[in-house]
């Protein structure tokens, strides 16, 4: 397996992790909770993170493409 | 967290439990969700940080299904899922290959390796939870099934069991059949079906009232009647089995006849099913070498020579019998020297 999809993997295992557990505090807090707000920012962040790997997989897989024309 | 802490089981009470789930992950967070978010549902959650320890899991507590990541360090989890699809034991344990990556070639090899399904990272709880469901309910049906077959067979030994003339005469049978089936090149399902038809082809003599079962004089026209109804309750007590679906002609047809003579359906020629022809053959070679409540027992030359009368007459191919006896002359089985 190449480095770039390591590197895929383990972002993806890592920022699954994070989703997982945010899920999983927002599940169990109050509607009322003052830290709601603050848990679903970190969830967002990780989904965002995970759209931005899969934009710079595709430029990658793109490049790659590229340059062996 | 260690690989002991790994190994922990969150035990619920069993009857609450809606099965045992095994997650098995390198990265121990992943392994923490898992288990939370299964726990909740009410699974029983067993844990392994590597390959090889989900393997001695697997053998040692049967989970209902395998949460497995692809990725791992030495064994990774298309090894583990191929070492549980080729081990009897285990075979018919539900495994899902959890990935962080989704490509094509990965999900070939995952089912090259007799994956069930697979769980793209990040995981949706709802996706989880509804494969789960489905998995280990599709094992618990698969379970039952054996269950079920292991009855039956449970059944036909006790059934011998009634009889001590019959002692040792399921077992015999299947030895016999089995060797005859190899003889004959079939194939392993044939064979192995002739390996469960010995055990269970008189599993309807349930069915039989002892009074008629064992009696020792001569058989009323009456009694006959109830005797031949035997093959016919032992294809029906079979008959929802999927598992069996190969072994119940042999039950229902083993006393046939290629004449027509024979019973419960008086099938004639290549109507008889082959390897009923082969229980049959069998079934009249022990019944002559052992000693029955109306007979001593006969020698086993005696025996051929009986075996090749009911050739002339019409009942049994002679290929299939002149096999049978090469093969008891070439093995000198004991029953041979029988006296």
């Amino acid at each position: 397996m190449n480095d770039d999809r390591i590197f895929l993997h383990d972002m993806k295992n890592m920022l699954g992790i994070i989703i997982g557990f945010s899920n999983l505090l927002l599940e169990g807090m109050p509607e009322e909770d003052p830290h709601r707000g603050d848990v679903d920012e970190i969830r967002l962040a990780a989904e965002g993170a995970i759209a931005l790997l899969a934009r710079w997989s595709q430029a990658n897989l793109d490049r790659v493409k590229g340059d062996t024309r | 967290m260690s690989p002991l802490e790994h190994q922990t089981v969150t035990e619920l009470p069993r009857a609450t439990s809606l099965g045992k789930v095994l997650v098995v992950d390198d990265v121990s967070a992943n392994v923490d969700l898992l288990n939370t978010l299964l726990s909740r549902e009410g699974y029983t959650v067993l844990t392994a940080s590597d390959g090889q320890q989900a393997l001695e899991i697997v053998a040692r507590e049967h989970p209902d299904l395998v949460l497995m990541d692809v990725m791992m360090p030495k064994l990774n989890g298309f090894g583990v899922c191929e070492q549980i699809k080729q081990n009897k034991a285990t075979r018919l344990t539900p495994v899902v290959l959890i990935t962080a990556l989704c490509k094509r070639e990965d999900r070939i090899q995952g089912i090259n390796a007799g994956a069930d399904d697979f769980l793209i990272k990040p995981i949706n709880i709802h996706e989880l939870t509804a494969r789960a469901r489905s998995l280990i309910r599709l094992k618990r049906y698969t379970d039952d099934l054996d269950t079920a077959e292991s009855v039956i067979v449970s059944l036909a030994l006790v059934i011998e069991a009634r009889d001590a003339y019959t002692d040792g005469h399921c077992n015999r049978l299947a030895d016999y059949a089995t060797a005859l089936g190899s003889a004959l090149g079939l194939g392993n399902e044939d064979v192995a079906a002739l390996y469960r038809g010995g055990y269970l082809h008189d599993v309807g003599k349930v069915g039989i009232p002892d009074a008629v079962l064992l009696k020792s004089g001569r058989l009323t026209q009456e009694e006959y009647k109830a005797i031949q109804q035997h093959p016919v309750i032992g294809d029906r007590l079979c008959g929802e089995l999927r598992s069996l679906r190969r072994v119940r002609p042999i039950v229902r047809h083993h006393h046939e006849r290629l004449d027509g003579t024979g019973y419960p359906d008086r099938l004639t020629g290549d109507d008889i099913p082959l390897l009923a022809q082969i229980m049959g053959i069998v079934d009249v070679y022990d019944a002559i070498t052992t000693e029955r409540p109306y007979k001593p027992a006969v020698r086993s030359d005696r025996a051929f020579e009986e075996l090749m009368d009911e050739v002339k007459q019409g009942w049994r191919r002679r290929d299939l019998v002149e096999e049978f006896i090469r093969l008891m002359q070439l093995t000198r089985r004991p029953a041979i020297d029988t006296p």
